[in-house]
């Protein structure tokens, strides 16, 4: 089965610094893949390998997506070549619009199963996946922790809120899932030499033909309201530490 | 978007509509009920304050019913569709919503209507490192609240309602789903084991970090969590990538506006995206051996010390 694995460049959570008025600045930020996308990288290289199929990477993206390191970070882990659909509009993309720009590249590259994390490690609205698949009216599921391809049939289990499915999909599907669903591989120096080799196309969102107008729009971003907490900190001599530490519990019990 | 008077609410779960109903409400909407379940489920939903039924029959997954949904949106148009927090129904939104040429706004923390009559929503972001407000701009949108505003609804209305009890029954359309239209076939269904725990609504919680060492050394954390009448949680770390903790005891955004009474953090270094659950707590306390770690500057009360020193020596004071 041929497959692919969409994924996101995201600044890492850790880099954000907010400032005293709540704004928050990206300036120190390193951009990484999305770390729930790794999932699905690992999951369509899999199942491309056990039915000897091709495992191609899709991103979208502003330009960054197009520096090598993080190019290579995504090609480092088993898949062949790499599409991009880089426009500088793409940052501030609304979850429909990103997703009409996978559609339509997808529908380009063509694929059996096309796979996604559980959510953005960004903005996490869990909704691209089922979005993308929705929009090219194929079977579409999300949730899904196991796969499995026996002759043609994809079969998926999903673990819902109480309940496990077991689904059999009619191809081409969209399936996200969960990061339960493996543990994605840690790429050594040689498969990320390997990865600067493999090829990459670049699209834009016009080539594809896929602009629409904007469904939601961000009005605000700020660091979330601290509150100001006492800061009583005992340090020295850890029984009377602990006997004022108790002390404290027990008064807020 | 420049009203927001017509919303549809859909739930898998009969017991969550009077709570949806009421968000829809708060909106100023009119509110119709989207019901893809069975008959039982179909009187419940029909009393829960909504002023019509739309009745999805014939589904063998909830799933099924999707394209119909989509296919009754586009016809009626109404200006949103609010869906319960779950798995399946976030699909199912998604699937309208594609149909609507529209997106998702993901587990607000809060819904309401601007100036403009324009849906706007809070959610977080990063992790919890953000906040945004999220605006509709388009023709119709679908928002699912969070579960703590889901269940905020619900005990505000049990406490107006009182012993009124159901509201009366209201319309109910029916329309026929095709079995297997979703593209998805059932194979099989089973339970899925999971940890009935419901941090929400714990008075105390003692919060476990990667200053434990190893999994048996949780042992300290239960026992300081009996000492003071507590539920365990734990950072994200904790339950995913040591896999110690059930995925529903992780205290991060998804689980966020907790509101114990007391909060302890164990060898929690304190990032944002885990405090962010801590943020409602009265009372927090910390234990970090790292005099830097961001969490003493969240915390109301401390100990700079060793977790494996410190814990048994406080459970033997507060049990004293």
């Amino acid at each position: 089965m041929n497959t692919v694995a969409c994924y996101k460049v995201v600044a890492d959570a850790q880099d954000i610094v907010a400032n005293d008025d709540r704004t928050l600045r990206f300036d120190k930020a390193s951009y990484v893949l999305g770390e729930y996308d790794l999932n699905a990288i690992e999951e369509a290289v899999r199942v491309a390998s056990d039915t000897q199929g091709r495992a191609v990477l899709l991103s979208a993206g502003d330009a960054r997506l197009s520096d090598s390191k993080l190019r290579k970070a995504a090609l480092s882990r088993g898949a062949t070549e790499q599409f991009c659909v880089v426009d500088e509009g793409m940052a501030r993309a609304d979850a429909l619009q990103t997703a009409a720009v996978l559609a339509a590249a997808l529908q380009r590259i063509g694929f059996d199963l096309a796979f996604f994390g559980e959510g953005s490690a960004d903005a996490y609205g869990q909704q691209t996946g089922a979005l993308v698949g929705a929009l090219l009216d194929v079977t579409v599921v999300n949730a899904v922790s196991a796969v499995r391809v026996d002759g043609g049939a994809v079969v998926v289990e999903r673990s819902l809120e109480g309940e496990v499915e077991v689904l059999e999909l009619a191809a081409p599907a969209v399936i996200s899932v969960t990061s339960d669903a493996n543990l994605p591989r840690i790429p050594q120096l040689k498969d990320i030499l390997a990865a600067g080799k493999k090829p990459s196309t670049t699209w834009t969102v016009d080539e594809l033909g896929a602009a629409c107008a904007p469904c939601v729009e961000v009005a605000s971003m700020l660091a979330p309201q601290s509150v100001a907490r006492k800061q009583v900190i005992y340090e020295g001599d850890v029984d009377e530490a602990v006997r004022s530490l108790a002390a404290d519990i027990k008064a807020a019990k | 978007m420049t009203r927001c008077e017509n919303v549809w609410v859909a739930a898998e779960d009969a017991s969550d509509y009077a709570a949806l109903v009421a968000v829809a409400r708060d909106l100023g909407a009119r509110v119709s009920a989207v019901w893809m379940g069975d008959e039982q489920g179909l009187d419940a939903v029909s009393t829960s304050g909504a002023g019509a039924v739309i009745h999805l029959e014939g589904g063998v997954l909830i799933e099924d019913g999707a394209p119909v949904l989509a296919q009754l949106a586009a016809e009626r148009t109404p200006d949103a569709l609010i869906v319960a927090p779950t798995k399946r129904m976030r699909l199912v939104g998604a699937c309208v919503a594609a149909r609507m040429r529209a997106c998702v706004i993901s587990d607000a923390t809060s819904l309401d209507v601007d100036e403009e009559g324009a849906l706007r929503a809070e959610r977080m972001v990063y992790g919890g490192g953000a906040v945004t407000v999220e605006r509709a701009v388009g023709a119709f949108v679908v928002a699912v609240p969070c579960a703590a505003l889901l269940a905020s609804k619900a005990a505000e209305r049990a406490d107006a309602s009182g012993a009124a009890g159901a509201d009366a029954p209201c319309a109910v359309e029916t329309f026929a789903v095709q079995p297997g239209s979703s593209g998805i076939t059932l194979v099989e269904r089973r339970a899925r084991e999971v940890d009935a725990v419901n941090l929400s609504a714990a008075r105390n919680i003692v919060s476990v970090g990667r200053g434990f060492a190893a999994e048996e050394d949780l042992a300290l954390a239960y026992g300081l969590a009996r000492a003071v009448d507590a539920e365990v949680g734990c950072t994200r770390p904790v339950a995913e990538g040591s896999k110690w903790m059930a995925r529903e005891r992780y205290i991060g955004v998804s689980g966020a506006m907790l509101t114990p009474n007391l909060f302890i953090a164990v060898g929690v270094s304190g990032q944002v995206q885990h405090m962010v659950g801590a943020t409602g707590a009265k009372v927090v306390v910390a234990i970090n051996k790292d005099k830097g770690a961001p969490v003493f500057k969240q915390a109301d009360f401390g100990i700079v010390g060793d977790l494996y020193d410190v814990v048994p020596r406080l459970v033997a004071e507060l049990e004293r």
